[in-house]
């Protein structure tokens, strides 16, 4: 015989009777009014919904007609239920087992940290590859033009170089722009403004050369190694996993942090964030393998990519050095190359200082 | 002319079958008494629980105090009765006051408006002059019976010798604020959240409906009210299908807007016109799967007025360039609370737009502070030559600004709709404060940013405990008169797209 304290609410009104459920033998529980033990509700154990146990809150049995019994005696309702619902009462059961054994809890902890950090380093970035080599290559023609235009209204201007000068670029990379016919490279000029020398690669097959870069460049043969480069954000469709990665990533932290009351959920961006920088990181990496391999196949010298990447950080860093001595700090300096997308330039460097360039470019002292 | 009305009297008799432990300690709960005004109640030869009550209200008082075990007689008296009665003027609301033996009548003060149970004195003349006062001596009255109540036959525990005439004046009770209470801990859901968490990968998503059900009906379930906790009742296969078609819109409106941005303009235009829909469902929704004591909450409003609310009130704002934006707010909430129902009682708003002006006002005010002092900061070191401190300095203060702005809004907002929210006689007050608030933001952001993540339900509970703690209802009697409402189903699929597009809407 088990018995149990509770509530009986009938659901016609809020009004609350206090009473007493009785299982005797059989199947039927009995709901009695206190203290004068009139019978509010009588059903077999069929017929009653029992809600899983959660915590310590209350357990509700809800009869067929809507009424409600609802008792804090929890350890009473799991013999009723083990006793009388059989394996659906197991199954409900389980998952409240789960939460209060310290072992499974540990278990659930470490598998979904570890699932957790696997996913936003591999998983994320596998299934935006996965994604961008099945979308069609339109896809990204469109988001190339805007970004384009964005650009060019933002920070380019056009190109001051001669008119002589490009068509004498173009043939020294004719050899690897006709080694991407899979996948058309075209390539423009700008006028870098505060971007300085660089170099960029739209998801369409567009890279954008500044005159800064151009100029950096003591021969055409170091600006075909950047070309190798670029080529190989466009083959890897660097841009289009970009896209896609951030919005999964946002999209996981959101899920599992989106309800949160009382937490500024607006700083939740700054995993997202450095998450991302490390994506860029690997990226760049990935484009730097996909050039060296490149270049030794064509039998450019990979040192010629070395040469024009170091002389231009050094002339970055000539031009920052003269504000060390007002206010910025070293410490200032490492965090920004903490941040930075590219990775370290002297690390980068190494694998590509082989082959006959001429003189080499030293790296300078930080 | 005089209407009759009738007055609640208690003569400390216990119905037959109960014990007077058990009648007291019902009684205690079910007025919000402290002990010692339960004392008086069984120690004084008659007290007058509630007059100036029409009969069918008297009944009601009749009946809860008879569940509970307590015999009750109901006088009639004349309006005119009480209005003579009165030496204070006051005004009676909820309860007379407990402490009208000091012969202070004005002891208390209202705490709520209008009780929905005096609203038919209200409406009548008496309005004014139905008061408890201490010098109010009754004349005879015809005694009315209590009615038929199947246990009101049979011998009394304890007999009362006098019949109708109170001597000294009759102690009335008052009842206080029931608070509300949570009982989760953070270590309790951190068991549930990482098994949630658990179960959802290893089911590649498909378990995280119940896991949001499951965690719902925990904060609810922990949410306490008068010694019974809130229930979420919603189905988790209706979730279910409702997520996988948010789902299928977000990836769509995602990719189109990162790959187009015109496109992306576009949809969220298109956005801007399913919002109506979107809010009128996860509202319903919401509100038709919770339940209190076994009654529904429920949900009425209809899309044109979620259209005025939600679409043309903040268009109208944009257009004046952010002046109507309270206003636009006072109508969204307007429209949230005023909707709303319990069982069959419906919620009712009373702020005004002027309320929410002064809290964006009051925003701007600390804004505008916290910007003078980055200006004042950033003055000063650079005369003191400090100037490579001002930078960090002034992202400092900026975070600092950020927090307390944010706590200062909620905080503002929130207590705002509770204490102005009522439901038929009862009454809503929040009390929570921006310092504290804001500082619960701040360790609970940091926390949850430094274990990347795993403090978040401490967090959560840390923040349902603060709201709970600060949140009372302003009961005007029983709890249990609430009827419940005819149900419609309603699905969970614009509950579920707003929630993916983080749509957050409600309490």
């Amino acid at each position: 015989m088990i018995i149990f304290r509770g509530n009986w609410y009938d659901g016609a009104s809020s009004t609350r009777v206090p009473a007493v459920a009785t299982l005797a033998d059989g199947d039927r529980l009995q709901v009695l009014r206190l203290p004068d033990e009139t019978l509010l509700a009588e059903a077999t154990m069929a017929g009653i919904r029992i809600s899983p146990r959660l915590g310590a809150t209350a357990r509700r049995l809800t009869f067929e007609g809507g009424a409600l019994f609802e008792t804090e005696e929890n350890d009473a309702v799991d013999k009723v239920q083990r006793q009388f619902h059989g394996a659906r009462g197991r199954l409900h059961g389980l998952v409240h087992r789960l939460e209060n054994r310290l072992g499974y809890v540990l278990l659930a902890f470490v598998v979904v940290l570890g699932l957790s950090a696997a996913t936003v380093r591999y998983g994320v970035p596998a299934a935006a590859a996965w994604a961008a080599f099945r979308l069609p290559p339109a896809a990204c023609d469109l988001a190339s033009r805007q970004t384009l235009k964005i650009l060019d209204r933002a920070v380019l201007s056009p190109s001051e170089l001669p008119e002589k000068k490009r068509a004498q670029i173009l043939s020294a990379f004719a050899s690897t722009l006709s080694a991407h016919t899979h996948s058309p490279l075209s390539i423009i000029f700008r006028k870098g403004g505060p971007l300085g020398a660089n170099a960029f690669a739209l998801p369409s097959g567009q890279i954008i050369f500044t005159d800064e870069m151009v100029a950096a460049a003591e021969n055409d043969l170091e600006l075909a190694a950047i070309l190798s480069h670029e080529a190989g954000h466009v083959v890897r469709r660097h841009g289009l996993r970009m896209l896609i990665q951030d919005s999964l990533l946002a999209f996981l932290v959101m899920s599992i942090t989106g309800d949160a009351a009382g937490t500024a959920d607006i700083l939740m961006a700054l995993p997202v964030l450095l998450a991302e920088q490390s994506y860029s990181r690997e990226f760049e990496r990935e484009a730097d393998r996909y050039a060296l391999k490149f270049l030794d196949r064509t039998g450019i010298a990979p040192c010629h990519f070395a040469n024009l990447l170091q002389r231009i950080d050094n002339q970055r860093q000539e031009r920052d050095a003269p504000k060390k001595n007002n206010e910025t700090t070293g410490k200032e300096f490492r965090w920004t190359h903490y941040l930075s997308t590219h990775p370290d330039t002297t690390e980068r460097l190494r694998p590509f200082r082989k082959g006959r360039c001429g003189n080499p470019v030293p790296g300078s002292v930080q | 002319m005089a209407e009759t009305r009738y007055r609640v009297i208690f003569r400390a008799e216990i119905l037959e079958g109960f014990s007077e432990g058990a009648v007291r300690a019902e009684l205690v709960r079910l007025f919000s008494l402290d002990p010692k005004a339960s004392e008086k109640l069984f120690d004084s030869p008659a007290v007058v629980i509630r007059s100036g009550l029409d009969k069918a209200t008297a009944l009601i008082y009749e009946k809860a105090m008879s569940q509970a075990g307590a015999k009750v007689y109901l006088e009639a008296h004349s309006a005119t009765d009480a209005a003579d009665a009165t030496g204070t003027g006051g005004r009676q609301e909820g309860f007379a006051p407990a402490a009208a033996q000091d012969g202070t009548p004005e002891s208390y003060e209202p705490t709520a408006p209008e009780t929905g149970i005096a609203q038919e004195v209200e409406e009548g003349d008496a309005a004014e002059a139905v008061s408890m006062a201490p010098s109010e001596t009754n004349p005879a009255p015809e005694m009315v019976p209590a009615e038929a109540s199947p246990l009101s036959a049979g011998s009394f525990v304890k007999h009362a010798a006098h019949a109708s005439a109170t001597d000294a004046t009759p102690p009335v009770i008052r009842p206080e604020n029931l608070g509300f209470e949570f009982r989760g801990t953070g270590g309790e859901y951190f068991r549930i959240w990482i098994v949630n968490f658990f179960l959802t990968v290893i089911t590649v998503g498909i378990y995280s409906p119940w896991a949001k059900v499951r965690t719902r009906q925990y904060f609810y379930g922990n949410t306490i009210l008068d010694g019974a906790g809130f229930e979420y009742r919603a189905n988790p296969v209706a979730i279910l299908k409702g997520r996988i078609i948010a789902l299928i819109f977000f990836t769509v409106s995602s990719l189109v807007s990162n790959l187009s941005p015109i496109a992306g303009l576009v949809t969220a235009l298109l956005f801007f016109f399913v919002v109506p829909w979107l809010a009128v469902r996860s509202l319903s929704f919401n509100a038709t799967n919770s339940a209190f004591r076994n009654v529904r909450f429920g949900f009425d409003g209809t899309m044109a007025e979620a259209a005025k609310a939600f679409v043309l009130w903040p268009l109208l704002a944009m257009v004046t360039l952010g002046a109507l934006f309270p206003y636009a707010f006072y109508r969204q909430q307007l429209f949230i609370v005023g909707n709303s129902r319990y069982g069959r009682s419906s919620f009712k708003f009373d702020a005004s737009p002027r309320d929410y002006y002064s809290v964006f006002f009051a925003c701007f005010l600390i804004i505008a502070a916290c910007v003078a002092m980055g200006f004042g900061l950033s003055f000063i070191g650079g005369m003191l030559g400090l100037s490579a401190l001002t930078g960090p300095a002034g992202g400092l203060l900026g975070f600092a600004a950020y927090f307390i702005v944010f706590a200062a809004v909620t905080v503002r907002m929130t207590n705002l709709r509770f204490n102005s929210a009522r439901l038929a006689a009862h009454g809503f007050s929040a009390t929570l404060d921006t310092a504290s608030y804001a500082w619960l933001v701040f360790t609970n952001t940091l926390g949850t940013v430094l274990t990347l993540g795993f403090f978040h339900p401490w967090a959560k509970v840390r923040t349902a405990r603060y709201r709970t703690d600060r949140l009372a209802l302003a009961a005007a009697g029983p709890l249990g008169t609430f009827v419940a409402a005819e149900e419609r189903r309603v699905s969970a699929l614009g509950e579920e797209v707003g929630e993916m597009f983080d749509f957050e809407i409600g309490l």
